[in-house]
């Protein structure tokens, strides 16, 4: 059962009905007038192996593990892109709002002021956003057409992973460097309104970045754990 | 009826052996064990898995209770659980007729 990739939580949970099952078992074995030894051995064979239960765990959770990673995905990119391109001079326009200090700030962008080496790093960090939304789709898909029993196949996961590691390590920079950069353009209307509106978005960014991360993250880090555990059992 | 074979209906049997009344996973095992005369012998551990993702789906409830000073967790059918086991009992007989006919059909 220790076996079984979930929390502490979960496994506390499966280890106390385990445990309260097989009590059970043995106290009606008992009534029926079999030796305590022998109760113990019939209800442990009853119960079958402990890999198998736990590869049924596992087989259960790993489509639910998809569906959470690909879900998590998507929100947290829809989030991070409402928030990049909310206060953008293009909604400006569309709401008939002139360029202030909420739509577009006067003052320079990332692109502007951060050195030439570093500009290809932007363009990657774009690609890694992309490449992690399609794959996330590309789980969604795959969870929703083969139902319960659709995980991410292992050819495919290395590249999952990987777009994954990217895409976080895209968004954690990226989120960064807006937020800076955010503060740095709201400095230039000094006591306007959109500077408390733009701490607020950067922050609800960070946080989104964050929450995202953590929750792709950890769904591929229990994924890797159950193949492994699956392959060695 | 082995255990690879009744995989494919336990999500069925395990809302119709709760529906009833609720119970705890041994006696969900013992309830369906009787209930086909011995006939369904699956390893009872893997009961619990598939418990535990009917509860995920909505479909079965649970909490914690006391007997015998151990903890013991006790699943209920919800709502949407009783509906979706009416739409697969159908299904069920359904089937079982079908396979029925052609049986009777062959001989």
């Amino acid at each position: 059962m220790a076996r079984a990739p979930r929390g502490r939580r979960f496994k506390r949970r499966v280890f106390s009905e385990v445990e309260d099952h097989l009590r059970e078992g043995v106290w009606h074995e008992r009534e029926g007038g079999v030796p305590a030894l022998e109760a113990e051995r019939r209800v442990i064979e009853r119960f079958g192996s402990p890999r198998l239960v736990a590869r049924r765990f596992a087989e259960d959770l790993t489509g639910g593990g998809a569906r959470t990673a690909a879900r998590a995905m998507l929100l947290a990119m829809f989030g991070v892109t409402v928030l990049r391109f909310l206060p953008s001079p293009a909604l400006g326009e569309l709401l008939g709002m002139p360029a202030n200090g909420f739509f577009e700030p006067p003052g320079p962008g990332p692109d502007d002021v951060l050195p030439p080496h570093l500009r290809p790093a932007v363009d990657v960090a774009q690609f890694a956003f992309l490449a992690t939304l399609a794959a996330g789709v590309f789980a969604l898909w795959r969870v929703r057409r083969h139902g319960r029993s659709a995980g991410i196949l292992r050819g495919q996961l290395p590249v999952v992973v990987s777009a994954t590691v990217l895409a976080f390590a895209a968004f954690a920079i990226s989120g960064v460097a807006d937020t800076a950069f955010m503060f740095q353009r709201a400095e230039v209307v000094p006591g306007s309104p959109s500077t408390l509106v733009h701490a607020v978005f950067a922050a609800v960014r960070a946080l989104i970045t964050a929450a995202g991360g953590y929750f792709v993250v950890r769904a591929v880090v229990l994924r890797l754990r159950s193949l492994r555990r699956l392959r060695t059992n | 009826m082995k255990g690879e074979a009744l995989k494919g209906h336990l999500d069925l049997l395990l809302l119709a052996a709760v529906r009833a009344r609720p119970a705890h996973g041994y006696a969900i095992i013992e309830n369906l064990r009787l209930r086909s005369g011995g006939n369904f012998e699956l390893p009872e551990g893997t009961v619990y898995p598939a418990l535990h993702r009917l509860e995920r789906a909505g479909l079965l409830r649970s909490r914690w209770s006391e007997a015998s000073g151990r903890r013991r967790r006790t699943y209920e059918v919800t709502e949407k659980g009783l509906t979706e086991l009416r739409a697969r009992e159908r299904d069920w007989r359904g089937f079982s007729r079908a396979v029925e006919d052609v049986l009777e059909g062959a001989t």
